[in-house]
């Protein structure tokens, strides 16, 4: 079995008053896809946020509890932040590519990243991410135009291939496929099984067939709290709490 | 009695054109004017000779230099300081009674009329700190007069570019330095520059303050503190004095011309950046 990569333990998130995430309690484990799925406002946009601390930029958020990457605890007020986000990449629900081109929206984060990069490199970690991200072949010619030129579903691999060439080790995924056709859901979920060979996955989706289909475990939230969590197939065949199963069959959402 | 929507929409539309036609027309009314009185002075001896004759005769090259000059100065120290100012305001910090005081402070820098900030130069630079009657006076007293329209203008354009860029670079590990200089900053560049370009129209045209700062020479300044007096100076004292009319007018086209040419230039880069970038 997998080391553990991720620990949460005992994880509260205040907005203000409001609690966003209430003792939450979770592994995640190398090489792994936890889907986290639940309705509108359970927690699962702002526990993404946390895992990379992009939480710090909301105003008025208190967070208590501790997180562990690789054993060290990332809510730690000594941790690197920016090294932490390096390592653990987050694609957005929105795909935001940046008004540059498509070659420049994937090197110019590893370029930033303080140690020199001499080009041949950078163009290989760009055309590995594309294909990872399944965008190479159509982007290869066309690497310097526009990345707004791109189709939505073209976007949103783009910001996944942007994620991919900073090499993180974690990848946290905002609903990467909510506005896409079918055809570029698939392909966005044929590449998460791929990546997970290198990479450790938390996918947050409101499909919860996507969430069947992709991930090994699954954490069930409702209103701020962890509801049930286990391995996927079992959760699916015999979910253990009522609100679970009625959640998956689709009988309140 | 109601109208016929048909007729108010007619009528409302021909008033609003009208509107916008009479503005159109002083615009271009000036322009001609102006053109049409000084354009026959104008001449590359009244470009590049010197005045003589207390501006009766020669040319206005020294007055080109000085405008130049004190544009520049004003320009290098309030660009930095207004943007500066306007990234601490939009991204170093959030709302509060700090922030709508420095706009404040701001507005009300934008309200201080212009005689009043050539005097306040006189008694700040020329004086205490001894520059005299210099460009550097001159230039620093024009660079307060911009900088609240460098600030405003700035911050507008940086409040435009969707946060949504800045939590991208964070997820990816960008300081927030990174952030602001390789994608905010250029996003809002278009913006920035609208505002410096304004201010540069400002600054050509300024009389009051730089007549109080910068003095009145006749000679090129060839130093940051030699004295020199800019072309709206040199217009205003050939027009009160009656020195020269003809020559005023001269003047008064260069002015009104670089002023259009600088906007239209500006107006254009700015296009083909916006073409690049998105």
């Amino acid at each position: 079995m997998n080391p553990v990569k991720i620990q949460v333990r005992d994880l509260t998130f205040y907005y203000g008053q409001h609690l966003a995430i209430d003792s939450l309690h979770l592994d995640v484990r190398q090489g792994e896809i936890l889907g986290l799925m639940g309705p509108a406002k359970s927690g699962k946009t702002t526990f993404l946020r946390v895992l990379n601390r992009m939480c710090d930029l909301i105003p008025n958020s208190r967070v208590q509890g501790n997180v562990f990457l690789d054993n060290k605890d990332i809510l730690a007020l000594e941790y690197d932040v920016d090294n932490l986000r390096r390592r653990v990449g987050m694609v957005f629900a929105k795909p935001v590519p940046l008004p540059r081109s498509i070659y420049e929206n994937l090197a110019f984060g590893p370029r930033l990243q303080g140690k020199e990069i001499n080009s041949g490199i950078l163009d290989d970690l760009v055309e590995k991410s594309l294909k990872e991200a399944q965008l190479w072949e159509e982007v290869k010619d066309r690497l310097h135009e526009s990345a707004l030129k791109l189709s939505g579903g073209q976007q949103q691999r783009l910001c996944l291939a942007r994620t991919l060439a900073m090499q993180p080790e974690v990848i946290l995924l905002d609903e990467p496929t909510s506005g896409l056709d079918p055809i570029s859901t698939a392909r966005i979920e044929e590449t998460l099984t791929q990546l997970k060979k290198d990479f450790t996955i938390i996918l947050v989706s409101n499909n919860t067939k996507q969430i069947a289909r992709c991930s090994d475990k699954v954490a069930f939230l409702l209103m701020s709290r962890l509801i049930e969590y286990g391995i996927t197939p079992e959760v699916f065949m015999v979910p253990k709490n009522k609100q679970t199963d009625d959640y998956i069959s689709g009988r309140f959402g | 009695m109601r109208l016929d929507p048909f007729l108010t929409q007619r009528l409302v539309k021909s008033l609003l054109w009208c509107l916008t036609g009479l503005t159109l027309f002083f615009l271009i009314f000036i322009i001609a004017f102006i053109s049409v009185k000084g354009l026959p002075q104008v001449s590359f001896n009244f470009l590049f000779h010197d005045i003589e004759d207390m501006g009766r005769a020669g040319g206005i090259f020294p007055t080109i230099v000085s405008t130049i000059y004190l544009t520049m100065v004003a320009l290098l120290i309030a660009s930095p300081l207004g943007v500066g100012t306007a990234i601490y305001l939009t991204e170093y910090t959030r709302e509060g009674w700090i922030t709508k005081l420095i706009r404040f402070g701001a507005e009300c820098l934008a309200g201080v009329p212009s005689i009043i900030l050539g005097l306040f130069g006189f008694v700040l630079f020329v004086i205490k700190l001894n520059f005299g009657w210099s460009m550097l006076s001159g230039g620093l007293s024009l660079a307060i007069m911009v900088l609240p329209t460098i600030i405003r203008t700035s911050e507008e354009a940086l409040k435009t570019v969707p946060q949504e860029y800045q939590d991208v670079c964070f997820s990816l590990g960008l300081s927030k330095w990174h952030t602001i200089t390789r994608v905010v900053l250029p996003c809002a560049l278009p913006g920035i520059m609208t505002g410096i370009v304004l201010s540069i129209g400002r600054a050509i045209g300024e009389t009051a303050v730089v007549l109080f700062t910068a003095g009145a020479s006749l000679r090129t300044p060839t130093s940051r503190f030699d004295s020199g007096r800019s072309m709206a100076v040199h217009f205003y004292i050939l027009a009160r004095e009656g020195l020269s009319m003809p020559n005023a007018y001269g003047t008064a086209a260069i002015l009104i011309i670089s002023i259009l040419l600088i906007n239209i230039t500006a107006y254009t880069i700015m296009q083909r950046f916006l073409q690049k970038y998105s």
